[in-house]
C-alpha cells in the first residue's frame, strides 16, 4: 500500500480510510494535536503548564509535542512526575520519565504517596480494586502539588480511549457527576488547576504509533492492577466495536462532547473545602481523606 | 493463513504458530482486536492487511499503563 505522497504506508486509518506513510502519519498526529489545542484554547503565550508524567506512551509523546509548540509559542513547561508505590513497575517507568526530562531539559518534580501518606499502593488492602484507591490519591496530589509549584495548567495524556471509556464507566455506574466532567475544560475553580487534554482526540493507537515511528523511548509496562479495573471490560468492549466499526469511538466521542454544556452546566455542583485537609471537595471530607481512613482503619 | 508470532513485546515471547481464516482471525485467537496491536514485520511496522500466508511477525500491545 502507498501513502498519498508515493511513500510505503504503514498505517491504515481506518476511520477516514487514509493510508499513511510514517511522515505523513506523524504530521497528521501533529496537526491533530494542534486542532484540540486551538479548538478548546488550552494552551495561551506564556501559561504554565505542567505535565502528568508518568513514562508510558500517552504522557512522554505528549511532553515531547508540547516541547515542540513551545519552540513557536513560548510557555513554561516542566513535569510531575507520582510515585504511587507499585513495585517491580512505577520504578521502571519513573526511569524512562526522567530520561525524557533530561533528554528535552525540562525541569521535573517527584512526589510519592509514601512521603506524602507514609503508604504505598501495594500496603492498601482494597475491597474491590486497588485502581479506584490510586485514582483518587494520584489526582489529589497531581492537583494540590501543581498548584503549589505556581503552575495554572495540569496537561494530561489522556487520549481518545481513555476518554470514550471514562465517560462509558461513568454512564453505566450512574455516576452523573463524573459524567458532566469529562470534557475538555472546566469551569474555573481556584482550588482545582485546570486539567488539559491535548491528547484526547488521538487514539491510543496513534499514540503508541507515533511513539514507534519517531523512536521515542517510552515505556510499555502494565501496571500489575490494571486487570482488576472496571475499565478492562470497558475497553475490550469498544475495541470491539470500533474494529467492527471504525468510527465508533469517535462518534461517542463528538455525541458526548455536543451534551457537554449542557452536562457542565446542569451537573456540577458546588465546591468546599475538605475540613480535614483543606483540598477542595464536594463534600464535608474529601474522597482522598475518606479513603486514607478506610486504609489506615484495615491495617 | 499460518502466521508465526514470533514475540508479542510485555507478554510472553514464545513464537508461536497460528491458523486461521483471516488476520482477524489470527488476533482474536491471541484475545486482540485489530485496535490493540501494532504489527512488526521485520522490525519494521507494517499494515495489519499486509500480513500474508507464512509472515513471521511481531505484535506489540498498545495499551499500557494503567
Amino acid at each position: 500500500m502507498r501513502c498519498r505522497c508515493g511513500r510505503e504506508a504503514l498505517y491504515h486509518r481506518r476511520q477516514s480510510g487514509q493510508y499513511l506513510c510514517a511522515s505523513c502519519f506523524s504530521r497528521s498526529v501533529q496537526k491533530k494535536f494542534l486542532a484540540t489545542v486551538r479548538k478548546h484554547s488550552l494552551v495561551k503565550k506564556d501559561d504554565k503548564i505542567i505535565v502528568g508524567l508518568s513514562g508510558g506512551k500517552d504522557s512522554t509523546v505528549l511532553l515531547h509535542l508540547l516541547n515542540d509548540l513551545k519552540k513557536r509559542r513560548p510557555f513554561t513547561l516542566a513535569a510531575i512526575i507520582i510515585d504511587e508505590g507499585i513495585d517491580g513497575y512505577r520504578e521502571k517507568t519513573i526511569k524512562v520519565a526522567l530520561k525524557t526530562c533530561e533528554s528535552l531539559h525540562i525541569p521535573h518534580h517527584v512526589f510519592s504517596f509514601q512521603e506524602e501518606w507514609g503508604i504505598a499502593l501495594d500496603d492498601i488492602k482494597p475491597e474491590i480494586s486497588h485502581c479506584s484507591y490510586c485514582g483518587v490519591f494520584r489526582r489529589y496530589l497531581l492537583n494540590k502539588k501543581s498548584r503549589e509549584l505556581g503552575f495554572e495548567k495540569l496537561a494530561v495524556g489522556l487520549n481518545l480511549d481513555d476518554e470514550v471509556q471514562s465517560i462509558m464507566m461513568n454512564l453505566l455506574r450512574g455516576d452523573l457527576f463524573r459524567f458532566g466532567r469529562t470534557g475538555p475544560y472546566y469551569r474555573d475553580n481556584p482550588a482545582f488547576i485546570p486539567r488539559i487534554k491535548p491528547l484526547r482526540e488521538i487514539s491510543e493507537k496513534e499514540i503508541m504509533l507515533y511513539a514507534v515511528v519517531n523512536t521515542i523511548d517510552v515505556d510499555h509496562s502494565v501496571c500489575p492492577y490494571a486487570g482488576e479495573a472496571f475499565r478492562s471490560d470497558i475497553r475490550k468492549f469498544l475495541d470491539t466495536m470500533e474494529s467492527a466499526r471504525p468510527t465508533t469511538k469517535y462518534s461517542l466521542l463528538r455525541s458526548y462532547d455536543r451534551l457537554f454544556p449542557f452536562l457542565h452546566e446542569s451537573l456540577t455542583c458546588e465546591i468546599t473545602s475538605c475540613i480535614k485537609c483543606g483540598e477542595p471537595s464536594i463534600s464535608p471530607i474529601c474522597k482522598t481523606c475518606q479513603m486514607l481512613e478506610e486504609v489506615v482503619s484495615r491495617q | 493463513m499460518k502466521v508465526t508470532i514470533v514475540a508479542r513485546t510485555g507478554s510472553d515471547t514464545n513464537p508461536i504458530t497460528l491458523e486461521g481464516k483471516s488476520f482477524q482471525d489470527i488476533l482474536s485467537q491471541c484475545q486482540y482486536t485489530i485496535e490493540e496491536v501494532i504489527v512488526l514485520k521485520d522490525g519494521r511496522v507494517i499494515i495489519e492487511e499486509e500480513v500474508s500466508d507464512g509472515d513471521a511477525i511481531e505484535l506489540v500491545p498498545v495499551a499500557s499503563g494503567g
